[in-house]
C-alpha cells in the first residue's frame, strides 16, 4: 500500500512537467512508466505499459488553448491499479489498457479547471504588483496553484485506479476467457506494432505517404529476410 | 546573474496559463529579474503594458523574452515612448510565427522522432539494461536540444534584438523539420513492418488481429478520435482471443 501512494504521489508529481515546470517529457508515460516501474521493481511491465500508452496519445497535439487528453493521468492511473494487483492473473495488464484511456480525459478535465481559476489568479498578481511593486504574489499564487494540482491529480488517480482495478476484477471471467496463455503475452509486445501507427495523426502530410509506403516495405522486407535467416 | 535567473524562471512560464490571457504572467515572471527599476506610476503603466495576451511555444518563448529584454533596456536608457509601442509590435509579430515553428519542430518533428527511436530500442534491446540505457539516451538527447533553445533562444533574441526574425529566417528551420518527419516516418514505417513479420513468425493466430487493426488505424486515424479506434481495436484483439 506505501508503494502504491508513493508511486501515484510521485505520478501526480511528474504530471507537473506538463505546463507547470519544464516540459522535460516526464510526464510522456514511455518515460514514466518505466521509471514508476523501476522503482516498484516491475521495469518490464513500465516498459511495455509505456510504449502503448504512449503511442494513443501521441498523436494529439496541444496547441494554442487546446487540452488534449492527459497520457501523463492515464499512465499514472494505469500503473496504481497495476500496483493494486500486484502477482494477479496475466490477463489484467491488457484490460487495464482501454480504462486507463478513459481516465486521460478526466485528467484533462482536471488540467481545464485549473486554467480557468488561473485567470483571477493572474489579475490578481498583476493588481497586487501594480499597487505594492511586490512580485512575490506570481510565485505564491504558482506555488498554491501547483500544490492543488498535485494534490487533485493525486486524489483523482487514487480514486480512478482503484474504480477500474475493482471493475476489472468483476469481469475476471470475461478477460480472463479473451486473453489466454500465450496469447497475452503476444498482445502486450504486438500492441506497439499496431499501436505505432497512431503517430500518423501527426504526419498528415499526404506528400509523407510515400516514405511511409517505402519504410514499411523495408521493414516487412527485412523482417523476412531476418525470418528466413534465423 | 538577472540573466540566469531569467533562463530558470523561463522552465515555469506556463505555470499561471490562463485562457483569458495565457502566459502573460508567465512571461512577466521570467523578465523580472531585469525589470527591476519598475517605480510608482511608471509601474502602473508597465503593468498594463504588459497584462497583455501574450501565448506562443514555451521552448521558442525564449527567444521574444531575449528580444524584449534587449528592447526594454534601451527603453529604460532612452525613454523612446515609441520602444514601448515597438516591444508590443515585436511580441505580437514574434509569438504566432515562433508557435507555429516550436509546435511543428519539438511536438511535430523532435518528440516523434526521438520516441520512435526509443521503441527502436525497447522493442528490440536483447535486455532490460539495454533497453534502459537506450531510453536514457534518447531522453537526455531531445533535453539536449530543448534546454539549448532555451538558453540560446534567451542570449540570440537578445543579441539580434529587433533584427531577430532575419537571423530566424536564415536558420530555415522549415527544412529541418521536414527532414525528421520524413526520417520520423520512415522509422515508423520499418518498425511497423519488422512488428508485424515478427508477429506473424510467431504463429499466424497471433499476427491476423494485428494485420487487422492496423488497416482499421491507417483508414480510421485522422477521421475518427482515436479513442474509439482504440475501442475498435480492443474488439478485435478479443475477438482475435475468442478464436485463437
Amino acid at each position: 500500500m506505501t508503494l502504491y501512494l508513493l508511486s501515484t504521489l510521485l505520478a501526480s508529481i511528474l504530471i507537473l512537467d506538463v505546463t507547470y515546470v519544464g516540459q522535460f517529457m516526464l510526464s510522456e508515460p514511455i518515460f514514466m512508466l518505466p521509471l514508476l516501474g523501476l522503482i516498484s521493481g516491475q521495469p518490464r511491465e513500465g516498459i511495455l505499459a509505456g510504449m502503448n500508452l504512449e503511442f494513443v496519445f501521441l498523436g494529439r497535439l496541444a496547441v494554442g488553448a487546446s487540452i488534449p487528453p492527459s497520457a501523463g493521468f492515464a499512465a499514472a492511473v494505469f500503473w496504481g491499479a497495476v500496483l493494486l494487483n500486484r502477482g494477479g492473473a496475466e490477463w489484467y495488464l491488457p484490460a487495464l489498457f482501454f480504462p486507463s484511456l478513459l481516465a486521460g480525459y478526466w485528467g484533462r478535465e482536471i488540467d481545464h479547471l485549473f486554467r480557468k481559476a488561473h485567470n483571477g489568479l493572474s489579475e490578481s498578481a498583476f493588481r497586487s504588483f501594480s499597487r505594492s511593486g511586490r512580485y512575490s504574489r506570481f510565485s505564491r499564487f504558482g506555488a498554491v496553484s501547483l500544490l492543488l494540482f498535485v494534490l487533485a491529480n493525486w486524489a483523482s488517480i487514487l480514486l480512478l485506479s482503484w474504480g477500474i482495478h475493482k471493475g476489472t476484477l468483476l469481469l475476471s471471467s470475461f478477460w480472463g476467457d479473451s486473453f489466454h496463455g500465450g496469447y497475452v503475452a503476444m498482445i502486450w509486445k504486438g500492441l506497439p506494432v499496431m499501436g505505432v501507427l497512431f503517430l500518423l495523426d501527426r504526419f498528415h502530410d499526404k506528400k509523407n505517404n510515400g516514405y511511409l509506403l517505402g519504410g514499411m516495405a523495408g521493414g516487412l522486407l527485412l523482417g523476412g529476410v531476418l525470418w528466413a535467416l534465423l | 546573474m538577472g540573466f540566469i535567473m531569467t533562463f530558470i524562471r523561463t522552465f515555469f512560464i506556463q505555470a499561471l496559463w490562463n485562457y483569458d490571457k495565457m502566459m502573460n504572467s508567465g512571461f512577466f515572471f521570467a523578465l523580472k529579474p531585469r525589470l527591476e527599476k519598475f517605480a510608482g506610476i511608471q509601474r502602473e503603466r508597465e503593468v498594463r503594458r504588459f497584462n497583455t495576451y501574450f501565448n506562443t511555444h514555451p521552448f521558442m518563448a525564449s527567444f521574444i523574452i531575449g528580444a524584449v529584454m534587449r528592447l526594454e533596456e534601451e527603453y529604460y536608457e532612452t525613454g523612446n515612448e515609441e520602444l514601448a509601442t515597438e516591444i508590443e509590435n515585436i511580441k505580437l509579430k514574434l509569438m504566432g510565427p515562433l508557435a507555429a515553428l516550436g509546435d511543428s519542430l519539438f511536438w511535430g518533428g523532435l518528440k516523434p522522432f526521438f520516441i520512435l527511436c526509443s521503441v527502436f530500442f525497447l522493442f528490440f534491446a536483447p535486455s532490460l539494461s539495454w533497453a534502459l540505457t537506450g531510453l536514457f539516451l534518447y531522453w537526455s538527447g531531445y533535453n539536449t536540444i530543448h534546454l539549448s533553445f532555451r538558453y540560446r533562444g534567451l542570449t540570440v533574441g537578445y543579441r539580434y534584438g529587433r533584427s531577430l526574425i532575419v537571423f530566424l529566417k536564415k536558420l530555415e528551420i522549415q527544412k529541418k523539420v521536414d527532414f525528421l518527419r520524413r526520417t520520423a516516418i520512415i522509422l515508423l514505417g520499418v518498425f511497423w513492418g519488422l512488428g508485424i513479420t515478427w508477429l506473424f513468425s510467431e504463429g499466424l493466430e497471433y499476427g491476423w488481429p494485428f494485420l487487422l487493426s492496423s488497416l482499421f488505424i491507417i483508414l480510421l486515424v485522422r477521421r475518427m478520435p482515436n479513442i474509439l479506434i482504440v475501442g475498435l481495436t480492443m474488439i478485435i484483439l478479443l475477438l482475435g482471443g475468442r478464436l485463437c
